[in-house]
């Protein structure tokens, strides 16, 4: 009879070790199903991070080595001919910009036509992926004057469509503008891009590549011995995004398509814009 | 052992007691060394890609020097600097978007380089290829089907008659 409980509570006893055994088990598949999972993301996360930082450094390469070109680059006395013309009188780019600037403190819509080419050109590898502004100002201007001479700007068109949570972005028709901005306001005659405009885009549009050079500019009053003006060229690229219209839109901004300003050089105007 | 225990209903022996929390445990064991080469593959093969973007910026940096190539020359000697083991590349200097009649646009599979007249007075190619491929190669489709290939385009200037040309430099670079 003792001998028959013994059995019995010998058999509950291993009953309850199995149980134990198999929770166990369980419990080590949870951890290991955790771990795994763990590890698969951050398997796929890892080196997004060096990724992002070299796709920033390829930016910032191309935004030194695209200023350099536009700054040291030749170009034709007569917009009409090309570099590859044998009978073509050259100069350098940056030369012809300043010899126009000296004459009467702006740059004429031939030699802006002159630059856009230039700048266009340099881009075009990048030109679909990424947007810019490359601009020519004067340094120590007060705040309350345009400190810019020239400003081109190179947009890609997007249309949000609000569905339900999500927003869809459609390319715009064309999907890219190329502009010429602080052209003075027929109203006023003033430019109306004030100093702080472009840095507060540039605060909207995440990450960007920003390279600046120093330049010498002359200018003289009537009368007067010339003066040098201290300016500098500065090119700034992003990867595409769509731009706040809080913060840029065309009239604020005094901004034209290059097509429409250069339309009339075809008549043979060269004025200021 | 006792003769009642042998006995006892269910009791497979001591090992076979154990079996039905074995299998979970060799799943766990599965699912946890199949995890952990997938990570180790996932880590190789990013660290292998992150290398030949950096590879690639560092061969476009040399040849770029400071942005102004004054002639065959001098892109020749750059390309000689170069002491990259981590990719293969062909890189170039191209006038497709700045020249009039350029193509503008990049076609890896038919890079056209400029050419212009050297020291010797020949016209020779701004080209540049790996360390110890075939001067005549060039890039196909059927080359680079099992390869990553890379493409990253740099403005530079190139100086030829005293004129001072805007271009780009292309490197096409696989591993």
């Amino acid at each position: 009879m003792q001998r028959q409980r013994a059995q019995r509570a010998q058999r509950a006893e291993r009953g309850q070790r199995g149980q134990a055994a198999i929770t166990d088990a369980l419990f080590f598949l949870v951890i290991i199903t955790g771990l795994s999972s763990f590890l698969y993301f951050v398997a796929n996360g890892y080196g997004n991070s060096v990724a992002a930082q070299l796709s920033r450094q390829f930016s910032m390469d191309y935004s030194t080595a695209a200023l350099k070109t536009i700054l040291y680059s030749s170009t034709p006395r007569n917009p009409n001919q090309n570099l590859y013309d044998p009978n073509a009188e050259i100069d350098h780019l940056l030369a012809f910009v300043k010899e126009d600037y000296a004459d009467d403190a702006q740059i004429d819509l031939i030699t802006q036509k002159v630059l856009y080419e230039n700048v266009r050109d340099i881009l075009a590898p990048i030109a679909d992926s990424y947007d810019y502004v490359f601009y020519l100002a004067k340094s120590n201007v007060s705040s309350l004057d345009s400190p810019y001479l020239y400003v081109l700007m190179h947009f890609s068109k997007t249309t949000a469509v609000a569905t339900g949570r999500t927003s869809k972005f459609t390319p715009g028709q064309p999907p890219h503008e190329d502009l010429i901005c602080n052209v003075p306001l027929q109203a006023t005659g003033e430019p109306p891009l004030k100093a702080d405009m472009i840095s507060r885009l540039i605060n909207t549009v995440g990450d960007s590549a920003q390279s600046q050079g120093n330049l010498i500019l002359m200018e003289q009053a009537p009368g007067e011995d010339p003066i040098q003006v201290s300016a500098f060229a500065e090119l700034i690229l992003w990867q595409a995004t769509m731009l706040d219209p809080e913060v840029f839109n065309y009239v604020d901004w005094g901004c034209k398509p290059v097509d429409d300003l250069f339309s009339s050089l075809a008549t043979g105007s060269t004025g200021a814009p | 052992m006792p003769a009642g225990i042998k006995t006892a209903k269910g009791f497979i022996g001591p090992l076979g007691d154990d079996l039905p929390s074995l299998i979970p445990i060799l799943v766990g064991l599965i699912i946890f060394f199949s995890s952990f080469t997938f990570a180790f593959n996932a880590f190789d093969k990013r660290n292998s890609d992150l290398a030949s973007d950096r590879a690639v910026l560092e061969v476009a940096r040399v040849l770029q020097s400071n942005g102004y190539i004054v002639g065959v020359e001098d892109f020749e000697r750059l390309c000689a600097s170069l002491n990259i083991a981590e990719v293969q590349y062909l890189a170039g200097i191209t006038n497709a978007f700045t020249a009039p009649n350029g193509s503008r646009q990049i076609n890896p599979f038919n890079l056209e380089f400029h050419k212009m007249p050297a020291l010797d007075g020949s016209r020779q190619k701004l080209s540049c290829l790996a360390q110890g491929m075939d001067p005549d190669f060039e890039l196909s489709p059927a080359f680079v089907k099992d390869k990553r290939l890379l493409l990253k385009v740099f403005p530079v200037v190139v100086e030829e008659d005293k004129i001072v040309k805007p271009m780009h430099l292309v490197v096409a670079a696989w591993k």
